[in-house]
């Protein structure tokens, strides 16, 4: 347990808080805001701590190849990818193979969500660009995600939050940076469809105990209403501003 | 009943007060649930709770009157792209099928050429194809082709004629065929 004693006195403060100053239960400081991009037809932007991240949807459309349109629901095609400017080296411009499975994980996450036989032989297109990577970037971009597909009006069961547990220095907490991310033992990616009270995403990276990851939804759980009624803030504010002869084409 | 702003998975009520209608549905735990941004909208006499959607429907709804261009013509069907619809809009290009049922004593059907421009009504969608009419009154061809050399043919004494090989077909047209201004303006569209 060297290395997680090493992490404890690197990651915590003499007062028992985190080296950012946060409980081991709190969130980093939360943005959403939602239809930031005219010439999509649903977007959201998303802040984390220094995490950013656009969503813009496009759709529902004729699926294209036609091949691949299925006769009784829609395609849901989702691309996330890290701006080469998003890390602190510059990153390749092209797909990773992580960004790939990131997509399929967040397209799977997504289609739980949307209602596929409302729109058949039709493809709906998610991207969710990362303009700054700092820790929690897929469960972030899960969030903005749900909140540009609403904003697009597609039909969906729910909208959804996700929010990262790490096991740092032999602690749970909540929402970890990327400092506590590199140095931690283990990191549990968490999205949740809050009014369904079903979980949507749920990785694993490293090794937790069965009370450790009680532990850790529970705390998830917690943070994912706080960012829900960020989100419901934001889709207020969207539509009261729409009103008032915003942007958009509400 | 409140009006508050219903987004996806907001509670409206309970089954036993209203039934689902647009843009709702039964959650598992028998509740009506929005699901799209809006407001809802309670209808005490049928007991059925819709949500108004914030966003207009990208796709044309049946009942809609839409401009589409004939891309395929068969024997009982003519495929077309719906572009524009009125008084809306269509933000991509969708199928449409004009279907012709041949009727006794008639001409079966209207003729078409590939790239005419045709206003229709939407009749019904299933699986995402739209099945289109042009009976009704007012709707027709707006723009059509010779199919012998491709050139605009001239609304003239109740048909239409192509000026260069001399031919008249007979196409049902709506009354401001050939106007592009009225075209465009009708269907909000914009020469690009
Ligand atoms: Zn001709």
């Amino acid at each position: 347990m060297r290395g997680a004693e090493m992490n404890e006195l690197r990651l915590f403060r003499e007062d028992g808080l985190r080296i950012d100053g946060r409980r081991v239960d709190e969130l980093r400081p939360v943005k959403m805001e939602v239809g930031v991009l005219d010439k999509s037809d649903g977007s959201a932007y998303i802040e984390m701590g220094k995490t950013k991240i656009f969503a813009a949807v496009f759709g529902p459309k004729e699926a294209h190849p036609r091949h691949l349109s299925q006769p009784h629901r829609a395609i849901l095609n989702c691309r996330y990818h890290m701006a080469t400017f998003s890390v602190e080296e510059r990153k390749h411009p092209g797909m990773t193979r992580r960004e790939i499975e990131l997509s399929k994980v967040i397209k799977e996450s997504l289609e739980s969500l949307v209602f596929l036989n409302e729109y058949p032989r039709s493809a709906i297109d998610v991207y969710i660009e990362v303009v700054q990577a700092d820790a929690g970037t897929r469960t972030a971009g899960l969030t903005a995600a749900s909140l540009a597909l609403a904003d697009a009006g597609i039909q969906m069961n729910d909208l959804c939050c996700g929010v990262a547990v790490g096991k740092v220095g032999g602690r749970i907490v909540l929402d970890p940076s990327e400092e506590e991310d590199k140095h931690g033992e283990a990191d549990m990616p968490i999205a949740i469809a809050p009014r369904q009270n079903s979980i949507v995403l749920l990785q694993l990276n490293g090794r937790m105990t069965r009370e450790e990851m009680r532990l850790g939804i529970e705390m998830a759980r917690k943070g994912i209403e706080v960012l829900y009624s960020v989100q419901i803030a934001a889709l207020t504010k969207r539509v009261r501003s729409s009103h008032q002869g915003g942007s958009g084409r509400y | 009943m409140k009006r508050d702003l219903a987004f996806p998975g907001k509670r409206l009520c309970v089954i036993e007060e209203f039934l689902p209608g647009r843009y709702a549905f039964i959650s598992q735990g028998g509740e009506v649930v929005s699901s799209v941004i809006g407001y809802p909208v309670y209808d005490t006499k049928q007991h059925v709770v819709s949500v108004s959607s914030m966003r207009p429907s990208l796709k044309p709804v049946v009942g809609d009157v839409v401009l589409c261009e004939v891309r395929e013509v068969q024997d009982r069907v003519v495929l077309c792209d719906i572009i524009a619809k009125e008084g809306g809009e269509v933000k991509y290009r969708w199928n449409g099928a004009i279907v012709t049922t041949p009727r006794s004593g008639k001409a079966s059907l209207p003729a078409f050429t590939i790239g005419d421009l045709v206003v229709a009504v939407v009749k019904s969608e299933s699986f995402g194809m739209y099945e289109l009419t042009i009976d009704e009154k007012g709707l027709g061809v707006v723009l059509a082709f010779c199919d012998y050399c491709g050139r605009n043919l001239i609304y003239r004494r109740g048909s239409l004629v192509c000026n260069k090989c001399r031919v008249a077909f007979r196409r049902k047209t709506v009354s401001y065929y050939g106007n592009r201004e009225a075209i465009l303006s009708r269907f909000g569209l914009q020469l690009s």
